[in-house]
């Protein structure tokens, strides 16, 4: 082989590396800066919205935790001038949960799609998390949860249980969706937080 | 067949009814009255009765061991209680490791085994129930009475057609009326399920109780399984506890206590007393419905090819695989969270701490097998021997 004809493979691989990084790049989608304050319901009445307000708390990221939030809610705060920005929405179902609070699946799903329809006319970011693992993905109203919250947001928020078959990262793909994926529950505040700061 | 042959099948089938009413009568009262020798740490501060807190149980089946353990520091107090529903052993085996080896730093951890002493002193031999249990310990092998989910009908008869649990009103199921955790939060003029309860409310009020813990074991076709349930004052920390052991040890949940579901003690503690009530849940195969052979083996295996079936076919709330839910597994969830749940608790009231050593935790206790961890008592002082 001549020196020159191995300067141009190099030149070829190199050439090849560059634009599988830039196009993987483009591929991934930009993750939305969080802005301040926070308030937090859970569509299905599990501890979701409890755990996400602890453990951003931990990262000294406050948020409003309004398990059975309406859009009313929503409405009266930004009528007060001190609106929320972000809503977010942990999604998993509780029987229990919802034993608590006196409700069915069917009824929070109406409210999160009014909750929903009013954080967007009031142009706030929606995240949609699932942060229980799959625990809170085996039946029906898991999956009525899921369906009414992740598809219709503008950050898909996981932990790497909850996403170990793929399954949001398909809906983020499919939806165009950003989506972050955090590796433990206590690593979401600091990622939280770093949205927040970006 | 001939009048005097007829008359010989009857005479015959009396006296064959009649051994096996002995057999079985000799078996039941071996049973009731097996007592289960405890060897409190030698730390403990004072072992009471639960008729010390409501003299009515005294001299009763229910009359249990109360075992107080008080720090050299002040702090807040915890009631642990095992024995609930005694067909879930790994509540008791919990309780009792932590009677035999706790010592409190601060704070003050008071323990009952049996909680509803009764149940344990009868099984389901329809259900085939084993009457006994045992497990080995590095000096032999240590037997435990097998219970039921209800107190014995020998102490509580005849059931009501509808159980009107009080004081909510609420209906529940007739036979919950001997459920020790549907008669919360009891009454003092009540059967004995609910007197008991009524004590342990006392217990709670006159000991200045911060935080109860109720345990439990699960069937995998039951939802709330793996999981600490909490009433609402406790829910930071039962959430805190839940994803701690689920990042560093095992994935354990978290549940809301229904606001309108009567008679547990998650619920009623929690609303008719200063403490904060929790109650855990570990998986018991044994307890599923589909259940194969059940004999003692599951019960301390917790493997079955039918429970794993019924997995299979997505039907359980909980994985089980070859290995099954072995008891070590089951006592050492319980450890941990129990452990986890006093750290959180110390966390998030700094001004009432309670800090303990000597309990193992999950590795620990699968690692050397609950066993190791229960003295023997013919070697122990009789002063620290108790019987449960």
């Amino acid at each position: 082989m001549t020196h020159s004809s191995s300067t141009k493979r190099i030149s070829i691989m190199i050439c090849l590396v560059f634009f599988f990084v830039i196009f993987g790049f483009s591929e991934e989608l930009a993750l939305p800066k969080i802005e301040l304050p926070i308030v937090v319901t859970t569509c299905g009445q599990s501890p979701g919205a409890l755990k996400f307000r602890l453990v951003c708390e931990r990262a000294g990221v406050q948020s409003d935790q309004q398990d059975l939030l309406t859009a009313e809610v929503l409405r009266n705060k930004a009528a007060s001038g001190e609106g929320y920005k972000t809503l977010v929405i942990t999604t998993g179902t509780s029987l229990k949960g919802m034993g608590a609070a006196g409700v069915d699946i069917n009824f929070e799903v109406n409210r999160i799609k009014e909750v929903m329809e009013e954080a967007r006319k009031q142009g706030m970011l929606i995240i949609g998390a699932h942060i229980e693992g799959m625990a809170r993905r085996v039946d029906e109203t898991d999956a009525k949860s899921i369906e009414t919250v992740i598809p219709n947001c503008d950050l898909i928020l996981v932990i790497k249980e909850s996403n170990s078959d793929g399954f949001f990262t398909m809906i983020s793909e499919s939806k165009q969706i950003p989506i972050l994926e955090v590796e433990g529950v206590f690593d979401i505040g600091p990622a939280i937080k770093a949205l927040i700061e970006q | 067949m001939k009048e005097k042959g007829l008359a010989t099948v009857k005479v015959i089938a009396i006296c064959l009814s009649v051994v096996a009413m002995i057999l079985a009568g000799a078996a039941f009262y071996s049973h009731r009255t097996y007592k289960e020798p405890v060897v409190a740490s030698e730390y403990v501060t004072q072992v009471k009765k639960l008729s010390d807190y409501f003299p009515d149980l005294k001299g009763t089946v229910n009359d249990c061991n109360i075992y107080i353990f008080e720090g050299s520091e002040p702090g807040g107090t915890v009631l642990l209680i095992g024995g609930t529903h005694p067909e879930e052993p790994g509540a008791n085996l919990t309780a009792e490791l932590i009677v035999e080896n706790l010592r409190v730093k601060k704070g003050k951890v008071i323990v009952a085994i049996r909680a509803n002493r009764s149940a344990s002193t009868v099984t389901r031999p329809g259900d085939a129930y084993p009457q006994f249990y045992h497990i080995e310990t590095p000096w032999g092998v240590k037997k435990f009475r097998m219970g039921d989910r209800w107190s014995n009908p020998l102490d509580s008869w005849p059931d009501p057609e509808v159980y009107v649990h009080y004081p909510s009103r609420q209906m529940l199921a007739y036979m919950d009326i001997r459920n020790f955790n549907r008669t919360w939060p009891g009454r003092k003029n009540g059967t004995i399920t609910e007197k008991t309860n009524y004590a342990f409310m006392q217990l709670i009020e006159k000991e200045k109780v911060d935080l109860f813990i109720d345990l439990h074991e699960a069937e995998l076709e039951y939802p709330v399984i793996s999981t600490i349930v909490s009433h609402q004052r406790g829910v930071d920390i039962a959430a805190m506890t839940s994803m701690i052991l689920s990042s560093t040890e095992f994935n354990i949940g978290m549940e809301y206590s229904p606001k309108e579901l009567h008679g547990l003690s998650h619920r009623e503690v929690g609303d008719h007393s200063r403490a904060i009530s929790l109650l855990y849940e570990a998986p018991e195969p044994f307890l599923d419905r589909v259940r194969g052979i059940t004999d003692e083996r599951l019960l301390l295996t917790g493997k079955d090819p039918f429970v794993m079936k019924a997995g299979e076919f997505g039907l359980l709330y909980e994985n089980i695989d070859e290995n099954g839910w072995p008891i070590d597994v089951r006592v050492g969830r319980h450890a941990s969270t129990f452990l986890t749940t006093l750290e959180m608790w110390s966390e998030f009231h700094p001004d009432l701490p309670i800090v303990i050593e000597g309990i193992p935790r999950y590795n620990d206790v699968i690692a050397n097998g609950v066993g190791y961890y229960f003295k023997d008592p013919s070697a122990a002082p009789e002063n620290r021997v108790f019987y449960e």
